[in-house]
């Protein structure tokens, strides 16, 4: 067993936990900082995978950006001056039992699967993705940036208070 | 290393998304387990990604999943605080204004 | 049946018969919408209506001297029936019209002095025109259904006239009273009337008269000329149900209690209409419908005009009111008319219906002029100006009414030379004629009857004008008693004149050569009534021989009896006098016939209404409000049921869509998660499927 190996059993291991925690707390403060834990987690077993790229892009992105947004948002809507952000849960057994089957299904389904082992260890090669980005992958690119940029005046449209709206409720 | 351990992780990961979405009563803890559940996919792309004949392709469509999840959690946190701002509160159990 | 000749047009004659029944019907409308401050002009209108109309009505009588006029026109159609009315004008009916109009005439004018002051002075004179108006409807009509009809405005309007001063309770029962027996005669009238629409089809007298003439009488069976055929006692009942109408008008036993009581109303008005006019309808019906009446009817009729002139006569004897006397009078008089009838001289008994109406229409004016003079003179409340124990001595305080009084009384009694003593003459020689005619001895009861009601009768009218005018004055004399005004001495004159036998006949003895008499044809009827072919008519001569000596054996009994001097005149007076012995007692209550009603037919029917209305208010209303009690409990048990039963399903149909609607809200119910976990659970089983 490399240290890689044990490496990526201790992440998958933490991502896993880290993940029930999010189910299972109450807090929701919580369970924003157990989501980072999460990622973090998830951006090693990307590494693991010589993904490096993308595990960067999933720390700053995940980590930096939408984890922060989300910590904002639950500092928004709760008044955290006098009580803790608790929230609770219901339709627990139906989930439960739905999570389940979903999670059987998807193994077993696998199982049926013949993968091929990895054959060789990719290098880290960020030059083909960057070559990729802009050549084969361009469209997707660029329509991905249009959609993020939408999506940012989006968000600010629609969060963003507007006046004459203050008082309505 | 067995590829199967990368889907095992990923399912287990979408299972406990997909069981936070359907419990949890806060919007934003939804949010939350939608994350998970596009992070769980995304470790199936970057997984298969290092394997023939493709390889590498799964990295950018992680790269894409990431980018719409950014978009996609902008938007729901922008809607949420509306929502809050209205009902002032996000509990999903008290926003039933379509309750018959 | 058809009738070929339904219509027949208007002539002169029955033109100006039309417009005497239109001119006092005018004067009460005039009078009716003319104001209170014109009312003594309005009266004085009136009268000149009437005389106009009397007028009119000579004029009428010379035209229908010698002929029959006849008009009338389609009044409604039913079904194939038509229903005419018209006039029809025959000797006795113009006579009747000269008779009513000419009474009326005097009438009013003596009512402009002597309702002078009152407070219904206007309504007075308006009824008395509806009064004449009705009354002369009666005579012209051609058609028992308009008879009848005018019939009971008759009656209405006497029931007003009677109630004239309806403030005072005797007068307001009286009206009452009169109305209510004249009721009871009527239930009789409407029945004859039925049963002459059953058998002829036709209410019209000139073809009723004519039907009558073709109907055969066979096995029992009264058999029409249109074959229609009835059982023949039928044709009696009619007869009699058609008299009873007139038993009640014409105040006839068993129905005359109400009359004396009428005299509650102002006197000329018991004048004109409870002595002249009125009563004389239910004698004048009679005459009218003569020949439907058969042989029995005719002698039910002559039995009961018989009782009734002895009983009345009777009943007059000992009254102390001055207009009571002369209202049993009328009672006899009527009695004797109506027994003329009965016995077959109808045109004897239609003399002395017009002798008669005049001079006891003077007779009532005359004690209408006493009672006036004597409320002039003394006005305490207590007075009672009609009693005649408040009277004497007036003959020279008021020496034209005494004459009048005398002359009429003497009319009244039958006196030779008097307009009575033809009149009356002439019926008793028909009843003895009638009653020679008949095998049996039994018919003789009826001349005896009326000979000795002629006996009667002298005595109460001597009796009366000894009380009255003889003597000394009783009551109490505040002012010194006067003769009334010109207007009432010229109505009392001409009214006594008129009782003067030369009026009516040239031999003032002798009534075959009335002018009145020799003219008025018995109708010819399908029964052998005539005079039945008398085998032996008694002689005039004796006749007048008995009822004269019976006559002056009266007065002279009378005098006796009643003189000023005589002990009975002394003892007169208000205090003292009462009812000496049975007899006495028997006259002065009528026959005890109120007492008797009061006892046989009031008194149980008001034990039976009191019975009712006990079993009314104990086992009716008990039972209606168990029965309401019982509905409420009922209901109440309904209610329960409802609540229980039907509310309970129904709410357990609601509680249970209520459960089912909340099971599956839970799936519905605005949770998004819910949403999610269905969708998932949906791909599931999808997968589940495919693989």
């Amino acid at each position: 067993m490399t240290i890689i190996e044990l490496g990526f059993y201790f992440f998958s291991i933490l991502a896993c936990l880290s993940a029930a925690f999010i189910l299972f707390t109450k807090n929701v403060l919580y369970a924003a900082f157990s989501l980072v834990l999460t990622f973090l987690s998830v951006a090693a077993i990307y590494v693991i995978a010589h993904a490096e790229f993308v595990a960067v892009t999933q720390i700053m992105i995940y980590v930096g950006g939408i984890v922060v947004l989300i910590i904002f948002g639950v500092m928004l809507t709760n008044k955290l001056a006098d009580k803790k952000p608790i929230s609770g849960s219901h339709n627990k057994f139906m989930a439960f039992m739905v999570a389940l089957s979903i999670f059987v299904m998807l193994i077993y389904t696998i199982g049926q699967i013949n993968f091929p082992l990895i054959t060789k260890a990719l290098e880290p090669n960020l030059k083909m993705l960057g070559v990729g980005l802009m050549s084969d992958y361009l469209l997707p690119f660029e329509i991905a940036a249009v959609l993020l940029l939408i999506a940012l005046i989006g968000a600010a449209v629609i969060a963003g208070k507007k006046e004459g709206q203050d008082h309505a409720d | 290393m067995q590829i199967e351990f990368y889907f095992l992780i990923s399912s287990f990961l979408f299972a406990i998304g997909l069981a936070i979405v359907v419990t949890r009563k806060n919007a934003i803890l939804v949010l939350m387990g939608i994350e998970l559940m596009l992070n769980a996919a995304n470790i199936n792309f970057v997984a298969i990604s290092q394997s023939a004949p493709d390889v590498g392709a799964g990295q950018f469509f992680a790269l894409f999943v990431i980018v719409v999840a950014a978009a996609e959690a902008a938007v729901g946190l922008a809607i949420v605080l509306r929502v809050y701002d209205y009902f002032k509160t996000i509990d999903l159990d008290n926003i039933n204004e379509l309750k018959g | 049946m058809t009738q070929v000749n339904d219509i027949l047009d208007w002539n002169p004659v029955t033109i100006m018969a039309l417009l005497v029944f239109c001119l006092p019907l005018l004067s009460f409308i005039i009078i009716s919408i003319s104001k209170e401050k014109h009312q003594v002009l309005m009266s004085w209108l009136a009268s000149l209506t009437m005389l106009m109309a009397s007028l009119l009505s000579i004029a009428v009588l010379l035209q229908a001297w010698s002929e029959v006029y006849h008009t009338k026109f389609t009044w409604f159609q039913w079904a194939e029936y038509i229903f005419t009315m018209g006039l029809l004008i025959d000797l006795p009916a113009a006579l009747m019209l000269v008779t009513v109009n000419f009474i009326a005439f005097l009438v009013h004018l003596f009512s402009i002095e002597y309702m002078k002051g009152d407070e219904g002075y206007k309504r007075y004179f308006a009824f008395l025109g509806l009064f004449t108006a009705s009354m002369i409807g009666i005579v012209l009509a051609d058609n028992l259904l308009v008879i009848f009809v005018f019939w009971e405005l008759v009656g209405l309007s006497s029931y007003l006239l009677i109630g004239h001063w309806f403030s005072k309770e005797k007068a307001a029962k009286a009206a009452t009273k009169a109305f209510i027996v004249n009721r009871i005669g009527d239930i009789g009238f409407v029945i004859g009337l039925s049963i002459i629409w059953l058998q002829f089809n036709t209410f019209d007298l000139v073809e009723l008269y004519s039907l009558m003439g073709n109907i055969q009488v066979a096995d029992g069976m009264w058999i029409s000329a249109s074959g229609s055929s009835l059982s023949l006692i039928w044709l009696t009942v009619a007869g009699i149900a058609l008299f009873f109408g007139a038993i009640g008008k014409s105040a006839q036993f068993p129905l005359q209690i109400w009359l004396p009581d009428a005299m509650e109303g102002p006197t000329p008005v018991s004048a004109l209409i409870h002595a002249a006019t009125m009563v004389a309808a239910g004698v004048y019906l009679v005459a009218r419908i003569f020949v439907l009446l058969n042989i029995d009817a005719l002698t039910f009729i002559a039995f009961t005009g018989a009782i009734t002139a002895m009983m009345g006569a009777v009943a007059a004897l000992t009254q102390n009111d001055i207009k009571k006397v002369l209202a049993f009078s009328t009672i006899s008089q009527l009695g004797y008319m109506l027994m003329g009838m009965g016995v077959g001289a109808y045109d004897a008994a239609l003399f002395h219906l017009f002798t008669h109406a005049f001079f006891k229409a003077g007779l009532f004016l005359a004690a209408g002029s006493i009672i006036h003079s004597l409320h002039l003179s003394n006005q305490a409340n207590d007075f009672d100006a009609q009693d005649m124990r408040n009277m004497g001595g007036l003959r020279k305080s008021v020496p034209v009414t005494f004459i009048a009084y005398v002359l009429c009384g003497l009319a009244l009694m039958g006196m030779p030379i008097f307009s009575g003593f033809l009149s009356k003459d002439a019926i008793l020689l028909d009843t003895l004629t009638w009653a020679n005619a008949h095998q049996s001895m039994f018919f003789y009861l009826i001349p005896i009857l009326g000979f000795g009601s002629v006996l009667i009768t002298a005595v109460y009218v001597s009796r009366q004008i000894l009380l009255v005018f003889f003597g000394e004055f009783k009551g109490q004399e505040v002012k010194s008693i006067k003769e009334n005004s010109l207007l009432i001495k010229g109505v009392l004159l001409i009214l006594s004149i008129m009782a003067i036998g030369v009026c009516w006949s040239i031999n003032p003895f002798y009534s075959e050569m009335s002018w009145l008499m020799s003219h008025i044809e018995i109708p010819s009827s399908a029964f052998d009534i005539g005079m039945l072919s008398a085998s032996f008519a008694p002689s005039h001569l004796m006749v007048s021989l008995i009822s004269t000596s019976l006559l002056l054996t009266g007065v002279v009994f009378a005098y006796l009896k009643y003189r000023p001097e005589g002990q009975y005149f002394r003892n007169y007076s208000l205090e003292t006098l009462k009812p000496q012995n049975f007899w006495q007692s028997l006259s002065y209550e009528n026959w005890y016939l109120d007492q008797f009603y009061q006892t046989v037919f009031i008194n149980p029917f008001h034990k039976i209404t009191s019975f009712a209305k006990a079993i009314d208010t104990h086992i009716i209303d008990r039972m209606v409000n168990l029965f309401g009690m019982g509905s409420v409990i009922f209901s109440y048990i309904v209610a329960w049921f409802d609540r229980a039963f039907v509310d309970g399903t129904v709410n357990a149909v609601v509680f249970l869509t209520g459960r089912v609607g909340t099971a599956t809200r839970s799936i519905h119910g605005s949770k998004a998660q819910s949403y999610i976990l269905a969708a998932v659970i949906g791909l599931i089983i999808i997968i589940f499927l495919i693989f």
